[in-house]
């Protein structure tokens, strides 16, 4: 009987274990503000295709810029990132040499890729598209992410933020990016995850 | 073969080489054996930009990238010392044109760098090492080119940047077949029109690399110890023209060979 008892007991102590710890939730807060990219918690990945069997990720690691939010004026909604081309790591130091090299993004020369929106559409409050004007390899021209709202609210530091997931595909070669288009895809899938912090 | 690798083969060797050949056999047709050196530059030329194409594929004025110089600078080479061959410059005029086109060349090159400075001391030591480069080898036929710039394919591809290999094994496939036609007997010679643009090509690639690719420098250095080949090479032979080809290219071989050793042992530590 006492054995049942105690048995009846952990089960009641793990249950309640489980429904007292907090199950991660989405915040769904205003977005409205203006925000600094918080560049721990924000990065540039992309998928090339390699050889036509696999597709292979890489990833710009240091991000910079800001974004302002008005769900009023959505004309007003702006945009601005920078990426440091030589924050790039493809979990290989010799392809990383390879790719920062003129073959590919030319990094002495051309040591940053900027975005900078010219308009944000909202759909329904959490999803949209962000058009604006990449430069990458020197060359500037107009792309369009696909855009989601991830959350907003307070942090436990005192300070509001508020998070977007972007993606889009290029194309390498309409950036000057021509060599090896046989071996390396010339599409190329990117996404912008970027966690802001209300100024 | 993997498809990638065939691709890159047609790009390097196959497409330049016809069409430099193409260009020599009809050069053998010409009766004037004066415009020979100028089909010899348009022929090294003409292959060069087969595979620049087909391997950079990118023409812009201005250009965007360093490489995207060459071509010009191959025009403004032909055109200039074409008619150097043909109607003869003073030492003292090619030796300032040379001078000249070697700063600017060098000037070009090292343009994007402008931005965040003046790279005086790059500026000053990639002018005279071209300027050197050029003077030693004007008018050779090739025994030391080829080596040095089949070396230079090997070391930018294993160091520094694949398609600067590519670009170089275009050049090295074209001296290739501009040395197979001029040995034992001269029969298109480079002149001083085809050395402009070998030398042109050669110079700048290597600088593109140490620039903006980070390739190697000690093996690079190894393969300017070929150049001396030339002069050593015309003392031993005592002036017999296909023995002075031979003992050049085997002279200069030795500095290739250990260059290319370094480069590709270094790039095997970090295989694919």
């Amino acid at each position: 009987m006492n054995k049942a008892i105690a048995t009846l007991a952990a089960a009641l102590a793990l249950q309640s274990g489980i429904v007292l710890a907090d199950a991660y939730q989405v915040q769904n807060s205003s977005p409205a503000g203006t925000y600094k990219i918080d560049p721990t918690h924000s990065m540039v990945q992309f998928w090339v295709g390699h050889m036509g069997v696999s597709e292979f990720p890489g990833r710009f690691d240091a991000i910079s810029g800001s974004f302002t939010v008005d769900a009023a004026h959505q004309e007003a909604d702006k945009v601005s990132v920078e990426v440091p081309i030589d924050s790039l790591d493809t979990n290989f130091d010799k392809r990383n040499k390879d790719l920062l090299g003129p073959d590919f993004f030319n990094a002495k020369q051309f040591p940053t890729m900027t975005f900078t929106s010219t308009g944000v559409k909202m759909k329904n409050a959490n999803e949209g598209t962000l058009t604006g004007n990449l430069t990458l390899h020197g060359v500037t021209r107009p792309v369009t992410f696909s855009l989601r709202h991830v959350g907003a609210g307070p942090d436990p530091w005192g300070g509001y933020r508020s998070g977007y997931v972007a993606k889009t595909t290029i194309r390498r070669s309409d950036f000057g990016m021509n060599y090896m288009l046989n071996g390396i895809s010339d599409a190329i899938e990117v996404q912008l995850n970027i966690e802001g912090k209300r100024q | 073969m993997a498809p990638m690798l065939l691709s890159m083969a047609r790009e390097t060797i196959l497409w330049p080489s016809a069409a430099a050949l193409a260009a020599m056999l009809l050069g053998l047709l010409l009766r004037d054996a004066r415009f020979r050196p100028v089909v010899s530059a348009i022929a090294t030329g003409a292959g060069f930009l087969v595979g620049y194409t087909l391997i950079y594929g990118t023409f812009a004025f201005p250009p965007i990238e360093p490489q995207g110089w060459l071509p010009a600078l191959l025009a403004v080479n032909i055109l200039i010392f074409s008619f150097d061959d043909l109607a003869g410059f003073s030492p003292k005029i090619r030796i300032a044109l040379q001078g000249a086109l070697s700063i600017a060349g060098s000037a070009l090159i090292l343009l994007p760098l402008f931005k965040t400075g003046f790279p005086a001391l790059q500026l000053a030591l990639s002018s005279l090492l071209w300027f050197g480069l050029w003077i030693a080898l004007d008018g050779r036929n090739g025994p030391v080119l080829f080596p040095v710039a089949a070396g230079n394919a090997i070391v930018s591809a294993t160091t520094g940047s694949t398609m600067l290999g590519q670009l170089g094994g275009v050049l090295a496939a074209v001296l290739g077949w501009q040395l197979a036609f001029n040995f034992p007997k001269s029969r298109i010679p480079l002149g001083h029109a085809g050395t402009a643009v070998a030398v042109t090509i050669l110079a700048g690639l290597m600088l593109i690399g140490h620039a903006y690719a980070e390739t190697a420098f000690i093996p690079s250095l190894l393969l300017l110890c070929a150049i001396p080949a030339d002069l050593l090479g015309k003392h031993l032979s005592r002036n017999r023209k296909s023995l002075e080809m031979v003992i050049c290219g085997a002279l200069a071989l030795v500095p290739v060979v250990i260059a290319s050793a370094i480069a590709i042992r270094s790039y095997l530590a970090q295989e694919y």
